[in-house]
């Protein structure tokens, strides 16, 4: 039978998998067939996980499991996983070329979770080097199209599973997101994609760049998905040592919705903001005016400084997360000379141009004499604009809405410059900054056919208000 | 930021540097730490962080006994012997 992905969803394709309208079977390879077919031109995936020799025995178990009636919403459902989150036996390289040929040892807890729920992965989705981007045209293996057109960005640096999931090559995808690398790409590719509260997801597993930022976060076609997907992979992790008590989670989510939207004016007047993305905006929060929100203007009066803060912090984690990176345990290694001389030739080659312009600046802004400056003054920053954000949550407002990025999709090469594509990154890194959950959520299509999305940043732990929102806003 | 400090930095973290990518890292930071440095001229009173994750401790037992993970892990080293790391000579 032929399949019509475009309209499949989880539930819809869960509700056929239970009648028997169609197996576990069909359903992973309808998806494949598609993703292979696409995969030329899109390049979503930088490997397919069907001639893996457990392959087979995940679709059988997953019927198994359908059949005798013990299924989860996930049971046989195909998905992607972005290069920097290991499953156990398959290669993880983080779009680099220091991980080429790394084969993942254990599985990331997500992985873990989502194995035991039976849903399928096809394939490890490309990305920008180590997740270091916004356009995933860093990658060593080449840059992923945008399936909407394809002489465009798909956004980073998640942008294969943002691809993925457009192009119907599987049902969701997961990516990581430290300031902005799940929501942007989604808004691009015109599907759902969040971050999660820091801490709700464990990050067991998933390669590290930002560790006080990054979090897993899923790609999905709707709002639903998007929440079964989420649920599937939250919850405390004892192997992530920042996760976060399920008894702390409930008590943060006591508080009723009260239908208030704020709308941070000033941020919206910055520079750089296409004013296609302005007007969208508007019409956004006229929808939501119609389906019974308040729209309140609000203050943040420091967020001004958040991409600084953040372009400090960042640099700074990396610096330190990326010293592991010695040839001698794993990775790109070349073994010339003494150990500083392999050191250095090895981080030289196995580096690609963004982290080890990362690494440098990260070195710079952690030096002797240089530390309270900037990253110490960074950490106090960041801490003023969480409580700036609290203090509107505290106030009765439920969500803080944004557009997702200053501009739609934007072509190959435009952004050459660091600093011209760090600034893509202004309305998403908030969320990272402060901890707070957010989702982008597709808002419709510019003049030249390409997505917008909207973003709601809610208070810790309300992915639940976030949900609601997100569903009143797609009626 | 001079040529020196740009190559003081690459040897802090252990990246060798040509010449031409000295130029090119110094012209592309440049303006990042410009960019940056604005946080350096805002009053911000003496606030302290305040997390609501803490890092947590499990107890170091090593309750696997898996092999496979084992022999995974060594598979991924560059030089391995008798189900160690083999390292370069340091002395």
């Amino acid at each position: 039978m032929t399949l019509n992905l475009k309209n499949l969803t989880i539930e819809s394709a869960h509700a056929m998998l239970v009648n028997k309208e169609i197996t576990v079977r069909d359903l992973v390879f309808a998806y494949l067939d598609n993703a292979e077919k696409q995969n030329t031109d899109i390049f979503a995936f930088i490997e397919f996980f069907d001639k893996h020799s457990d392959f087979e025995k995940r679709i059988s178990d997953a019927q198994n499991m359908i059949d005798s009636g013990n299924s989860h919403l996930l049971t046989g459902i195909p998905y992607g996983i972005k290069d920097n989150i290991l499953s156990q036996g398959h290669i993880a390289s983080a779009g680099s070329h220091m991980l080429e040929n790394y084969t993942a040892s254990y599985n990331a807890t997500v992985i873990e979770k989502l194995n035991t729920v039976g849903a399928i992965c096809i394939g490890r989705t490309n990305m920008d080097d180590a997740a270091m981007g916004s356009s995933t045209e860093s990658s060593y293996y080449g840059p992923t199209k945008n399936p909407f057109d394809t002489s465009r960005v798909p956004g980073g640096s998640s942008g294969g599973s943002a691809a993925a999931v457009a192009a119907d090559m599987c049902l969701f995808a997961l990516g990581t997101d430290t300031g902005g690398s799940v929501r942007q790409p989604a808004a691009f590719c015109g599907v759902v994609g969040m971050y999660p509260t820091y801490g709700s997801v464990s990050r067991y597993g998933a390669i590290a760049m930002g560790s006080s930022l990054d979090q897993v976060g899923p790609f999905a076609k709707n709002i639903r998905d998007e929440q079964i997907v989420y649920e599937a992979i939250a919850g405390y992790d004892e192997m992530d040592s920042t996760s976060i008590s399920e008894s702390k989670r409930a008590e943060l989510r006591t508080e009723p919705i009260k239908k208030v939207i704020g709308i941070p004016r000033k941020l919206l007047e910055m520079d750089g903001i296409a004013r296609e993305v302005k007007k969208n905006f508007e019409e956004s929060l006229e929808q939501l005016k119609k389906v019974g929100y308040e729209i309140r203007d609000i203050e943040l009066p420091n967020v001004h400084l958040a991409l600084a803060a953040y372009y400090i912090i960042v640099p700074a984690e990396v610096s330190s997360n990326l010293a592991r990176y010695d040839g001698i345990k794993y990775g790109y290694s070349d073994r010339e000379g003494n150990l500083l001389d392999s050191y250095l030739k090895t981080r030289h080659v196995g580096f690609g141009v963004e982290p080890r312009r990362r690494i440098l600046l990260g070195t710079y802004v952690l030096s002797a004499g240089y530390y309270d400056a900037f990253y110490n003054k960074a950490t106090k920053v960041r801490e003023v604009i969480k409580r700036d954000f609290k203090k509107v949550f505290d106030s009765g407002v439920d969500v803080i809405l944004t557009p997702t990025a200053p501009t739609t999709a934007f072509k190959f090469g435009e952004k050459a410059d660091p600093l011209s594509m760090y600034l893509a990154d202004i309305f998403t890194i908030n969320a990272n900054l402060t901890h707070m959950p957010a989702i982008s959520i597709p808002s419709g299509i510019d003049s030249n056919g390409l997505p917008f999305g909207i973003q709601f940043i809610a208070d810790q732990c309300r992915e639940d208000i976030l949900f609601t929102i997100g569903a009143d806003f797609a009626k | 930021m001079t040529d020196a400090d740009i190559k003081n930095l690459a040897h802090l973290a252990r990246i060798e540097i040509t010449d031409e990518e000295v130029q090119k890292f110094k012209s592309d930071i440049e303006p990042i730490l410009a960019y940056v440095a604005q946080i350096n001229d805002v009053q911000i009173d003496d606030v302290h962080p305040e997390y609501m994750t803490k890092n947590l401790m499990r107890p170091d037992i090593a309750d696997s006994a898996d092999t496979t993970e084992h022999d995974l892990v060594l598979k991924n080293a560059p030089d391995a012997q008798d189900g160690f790391y083999k390292v370069p000579k340091i002395l």
